[in-house]
């Protein structure tokens, strides 16, 4: 069932599993216990609180993942 | 007409008849070039990356994200990122770890693969069973909103409202498989992707393109003023908190219409590269959301009420046929034929 080129694959995903797990349960863990923590603006004088800016950036750095992480294994399995 | 009802919407039924037209045109399609069950289960593996990417996208951009996750904003503002956050963090372990597995198989449900390499019998039924329970409590919700959308549009019975549902969601999986099922996602992924654009632009172009000045009078409308840009409910119950980070960034990985996906594309690279584009469009769903959750905070009254309420429409349906299908897969392949029958059914009758 593994492939041996996707094992790889397996090392890197575990490892950006731990770092996007590691980003989202910093998030989870300040939401639940420390709300305040990005309350602040993202710019002086500013409405929009450090927590979107720490949301819709792990979003996005979902995507960015996930899109590095298909080319590298894509190319790989393309090597002979 | 239900007592006290508004008058009916003319343009979103319209839209929504328009929508179930060309969905029961694509369902005919389908039916027609569906010949086996690897056609019917799987769409015969003819399916692009990036078209499943698109299907993907959805699949996961259901009524929950387009209605409750939107009205989650209004309601509280904060509270909607952390779903909004969750969803997508929860892809990535399915393209790590399930998406190329799960091609390379080349079976038709998760079950199918699990039972690669355990009991089939014991291991196919717990397979089964949960697949079921997922799309059961999934559906629940798919179905109410539906019920409820229609008898507000419509003014019929909420009973009639999701019957009609039902009876409509049945006709395309009976008859067009997974086939129909992806390209009704297609068709309801590309106007939703589309009509959210142009309602996020109309909210946009109210404050002069100013994110912080629509969240600025978001705040001023809402009772709550500046306590909704930051968690509320989340920290009155940090262990339920806790436990809803969990589910969200391992749960997508469990949902047995997503997995079905990706038998439908050609190869492995091809399932990542869905998953990668159903991520990207996801992503860019949920930042729009964020504009038109405050944005109806912020203008009030309804922004293209019509055009939204027709959307909404579409992705309840499109969502409850790809549910539908995996639990009739479910049934019909995991517990009948393999189950029940031991493997001796001959699947290309399941068609």
């Amino acid at each position: 069932m593994m492939h041996a080129s996707s094992q790889p694959g397996t090392r890197l995903g575990v490892v950006l599993s731990l770092l996007l797990g590691t980003l989202f349960a910093g998030f989870i863990l300040a939401a639940a216990f420390n709300p305040g923590l990005f309350a602040g603006p993202v710019s002086a004088g500013g409405t929009v609180t450090l927590w979107f800016a720490y949301g819709f950036g792990l979003i996005w750095t979902t995507v960015l993942v996930i899109g590095l992480y298909v080319a590298w294994v894509n190319a790989r399995e393309r090597r002979p | 007409m239900t007592q006290g009802a508004a008058p009916l919407n003319w343009t979103a039924i319209i839209l929504f008849l328009c929508f179930v037209v060309v969905t029961l045109g694509i369902t005919y399609g389908a039916a027609r070039r569906t010949r086996s069950a690897s056609d019917y289960y799987a769409a015969g593996a003819q399916i692009t990356g990036f078209q499943n990417g698109v299907a993907l996208a959805g699949d996961l951009i259901s009524a929950g994200a387009f209605l409750g996750l939107s009205g989650l904003i209004f309601a509280t503002g904060f509270d909607g990122l952390v779903y909004a956050v969750g969803y997508p963090v929860g892809y990535p372990i399915i393209v790590f770890f399930l998406a190329d597995r799960l091609r390379r198989l080349g079976k038709y449900t998760f079950a199918d693969a699990v039972t690669t390499r355990l009991a089939q019998r014991p291991v196919r039924v717990l397979a089964a069973c949960s697949s079921l329970s997922i799309v059961a409590f999934y559906l629940i919700a798919q179905m109410v909103g539906a019920g409820q959308l229609v008898q507000l549009l419509f003014g019929i019975p909420y009973l009639y409202a999701v019957v009609t549902v039902g009876a409509l969601m049945v006709c395309y999986v009976m008859f067009g498989g997974m086939v129909a099922t992806t390209w009704v996602q297609i068709v309801k992924a590309a106007i939703l992707l589309a009509t959210g654009t142009v309602t996020a632009l109309l909210v946009m172009a109210s404050f002069g393109f100013s994110y912080d000045a629509l969240v600025a009078q978001a705040v001023a409308a809402h009772p709550r003023h500046e306590a909704i840009l930051m968690p509320q409910n989340f920290a009155k119950a940090p262990f339920s908190t806790l436990s809803l980070g969990v589910a969200l960034f391992f749960g997508a990985a469990g949902l047995p219409h997503l997995l079905m996906r990706f038998f439908t594309v050609p190869d492995a690279r091809a399932a990542r590269i869905s998953i990668f584009w159903g991520c990207a469009f996801v992503a860019y769903f949920f930042s729009l959301i964020f504009i038109i959750g405050f944005g109806g905070l912020a203008l009030g009254g309804s922004v293209l009420l019509g055009l939204n309420a027709a959307v909404g429409f579409a992705t309840i349906l499109a969502v409850v046929a790809g549910l539908t299908l995996a639990g009739a897969s479910a049934v019909s392949h995991d517990l009948y034929a393999n189950v029940f029958r031991g493997g001796r059914a001959s699947t290309d009758s399941l068609c």
